[in-house]
């Protein structure tokens, strides 16, 4: 009996501390997050005064009102209203054409192979191993050359161009598990190469496409650093103007509007890892269709 | 009437290997060709070729006169069934079959009525809403066939089609398939490295090996008439035995021995016209079915004769009993029938019918002829 009764209590206790380290490890995680949220509701006297994880005396949407609509960066004080705008008609050329280029590309290398198709991709995947910073000089020359310097044109340009590597290797490797009797049997039934693309290739490449969306998304809506280096002025990415607008004080630090700002710069890529995040998960583990 | 012709094509790759050299084949209208052979013979790479999937490096291939070597696939009016169906995952059964039929902009209707034809056909009407994920590995066998039928072409491709079935399902597609042609009269050219499957439908068969055929003939001339030994051990389950030989000499004429392990003796006449010598060496070749169990009735037949042979081992197969001897060293399998009760370690009276005797040079590999008789004939 005893012994019975201890056999079935050890792996309970087991799992409970299991349960108690991983809460603790998750709580500690969130506790900026938590700091961020609750000190973007409180007011700057608030704040102040009070312990950096109590909750607010008074719930208030000022610092919220403040960094959206009338916060300084800068010399402008409009608030991240217009560079969110900025950042979001960057980002949806950027992503569409990165990933478009990308299937295409990995179609290609995958489906076509032609002679140096390997060498091909295998320069490609080196795009993806080189800093950020290596490229900045050259490309602000280019830039220029092009006419596209300080540009929104000339920015997501050089995600595109950045995205390709990656967005590429993801679809490349995705096909690579596609019958290579498929495409045969598409040029028999009389395709060309973008009928086949369009009407049998792409309808395939859901899970992958969702991981590459949710990949260039994140990725280019939180560059900071081609955002500040390509970019002046009035078409600055959100990230430059949240840079900007906790850089720019005049007096009191408004640690209420920062943090609001800095939320607010985050809630897009964490609303697409909400929506889609399932498919990420599924889409990278997926490996392949079967035939 | 579509015949497909097929002259001096030779594929070459870069590095240097030679995959076919010089395939001369005539496919006549209405014709089921197979090409059989090992894999890594060429015949894949043959059938791609002629589907246009794979450059030509020489010669020509003729559709109905016209050249087409170096045509596009979707120009030639080719259509293949593969070997894993490659149908499309993301349409379903009705798309994949119509999908053909869109690309060459046939009008919506005449799309719908021969996507209806071929379903019935084929018997998937009832299937033409599925995704091909949802069916069975015959269903998608018959959709692929489908999806080859619904065009209409000159001539069709079958590479390997009935491989990834089971067994089961592999005979009785196997017979569809020979309805289906006899039905339809299509010009058939398939691939497959089943004996058995080339045998049953073919009414040509090209037996291929390292890039060149070896035999091109009926079902029937390539069974009891192989060219070479290579030709005589691929085609026929149970194996052709091949028996070491030496050419003797007499009086009557030159003849060869069989010696048992057990002292048992035949002696097998040469046919006349036979250019060997004296003292030279063979392979003989006699198919399983020469050595049966004693037949009373034929032994009066000509080259007809009778012996004890030891059994090594025996593997009934229900209609047979295989049963395994030992002739001048070579292992040799019987076909018996069960009731000569043929036992391992015994010995078994057995009859030996040499009219299909076949002679091969060892060294070349190939048969030898008996020349033209002279006035007999």
């Amino acid at each position: 009996m005893r012994n019975a009764a201890l056999l079935s209590w050890q792996p309970r206790l087991g799992r409970l501390f299991i349960y108690a380290t991983l809460i603790a490890v998750a709580a500690l995680y969130l506790i900026p997050l938590w700091v961020v949220l609750l000190t973007s509701f409180k007011t700057s006297a608030d704040i102040r005064s009070g312990n950096l994880l109590s909750l607010p005396d008074v719930w208030v949407l000022e610092g919220w009102i403040k960094a959206w609509g009338t916060a300084c960066t800068g010399v402008s004080c409009d608030g991240i209203r217009g560079y969110f705008v900025n950042s979001t008609v960057m980002v949806l050329p950027a992503v569409a054409l990165s990933t478009l280029l990308g299937a295409l590309n990995g179609y290609v290398l995958s489906l076509w192979r032609f002679k140096g198709s390997e060498l091909l991709f295998g320069l490609l995947l080196f795009g993806c191993f080189i800093p950020f910073q290596v490229i900045l000089l050259p490309m602000a020359q280019t830039l220029g050359w092009l006419g596209l310097a300080n540009s929104t044109a000339g920015l997501v340009l050089v995600h595109v161009i950045y995205g390709l590597c990656f967005t590429t290797l993801f679809y490349r490797n995705f096909y690579q598990a596609l019958p290579q009797e498929i495409i045969k049997a598409a040029r028999l039934d009389g395709a060309g190469f973008f009928t086949i693309f369009w009407r049998i290739v792409l309808p395939l490449s859901g899970p992958i496409t969702m991981v590459t969306l949710i990949w260039q998304f994140t990725a280019i809506w939180n560059d900071f650093l081609f955002g500040v280096v390509f970019s002046a002025g009035d078409n600055q990415p959100m990230t430059v103007a949240l840079n900007n607008l906790v850089n720019t004080t005049a007096g009191v630090k408004e640690y209420n509007v920062d943090m609001a700002a800095a939320v607010l710069a985050a809630l897009p890529t964490l609303l697409v890892y909400a929506v889609a995040g399932k498919y990420f998960v599924r889409g990278l583990t997926a490996g392949a269709i079967k035939g | 009437m579509t015949s497909l012709s097929i002259c001096n094509v030779g594929k070459q790759y870069q590095k240097g290997a030679t995959t076919l050299e010089n395939i001369n084949l005539e496919i006549r209208s209405g014709e089921f060709l197979i090409l059989v052979g090992p894999s890594g013979c060429g015949k894949s790479t043959l059938m791609n070729m002629i589907a246009g999937l794979e450059s030509v490096s020489s010669g020509q291939i003729l559709l109905n006169q016209q050249d087409i070597t170096h045509a596009a696939p979707s120009q030639r009016d080719i259509a293949m069934v593969f070997q894993s169906y490659a149908l499309y995952p993301n349409m379903n059964v009705y798309d994949n079959i119509a999908f053909g039929l869109q690309i060459r902009k046939w009008p919506k209707d005449e799309i719908d009525a021969e996507v209806q034809r071929v379903a019935k056909l084929l018997q998937i009407d009832h299937l033409l809403k599925r995704k091909p994920a949802q069916l069975s590995g015959g269903q998608q066998q018959r959709v692929a066939m489908g999806r080859a039928l619904a065009r209409r072409p000159k001539v069709y491709l079958f590479d390997e089609p009935l491989s990834n079935l089971d067994a089961k399902l592999r005979v009785e597609m196997r017979t569809e398939v020979k309805k289906l042609h006899q039905r339809l009269g299509t010009t058939i050219v398939y691939v497959t490295h089943d004996q058995i499957e080339a045998m049953t439908l073919a009414d040509r068969i090209a037996v291929m090996k390292d890039g060149v055929i070896q035999q091109l003939g009926t079902p029937q001339e390539i069974y009891q008439q192989p060219n070479n030994l290579f030709v005589a051990s691929f085609i026929g389950s149970p194996a052709m035995n091949f028996i070491p030989v030496t050419v003797q000499h007499t009086a009557q004429g030159r003849f060869v021995e069989l010696k048992d392990q057990s002292g048992t003796c035949l002696q097998l006449a040469l046919p006349a016209g036979l250019a060997v010598k004296t003292d030279q060496q063979l392979v003989l070749g006699l198919r399983p079915e020469a050595f049966s169990e004693v037949q009373p009735h034929k032994l009066s037949q000509a080259q007809v004769q009778q012996g004890e042979f030891l059994v090594e081992m025996t593997e009934p197969t229900g209609p047979d009993t295989l049963t395994l001897l030992r002739i001048n060293g070579a292992e040799v399998t019987a076909r018996v029938a069960p009731q000569a009760n043929p036992q391992a370690g015994a010995k078994l009276p057995l009859m030996l019918d040499a009219s299909q005797a076949l002679f091969f040079d060892p060294v070349s590999g190939e048969r030898l002829r008996a020349l033209a008789q002279p006035a007999a004939a």
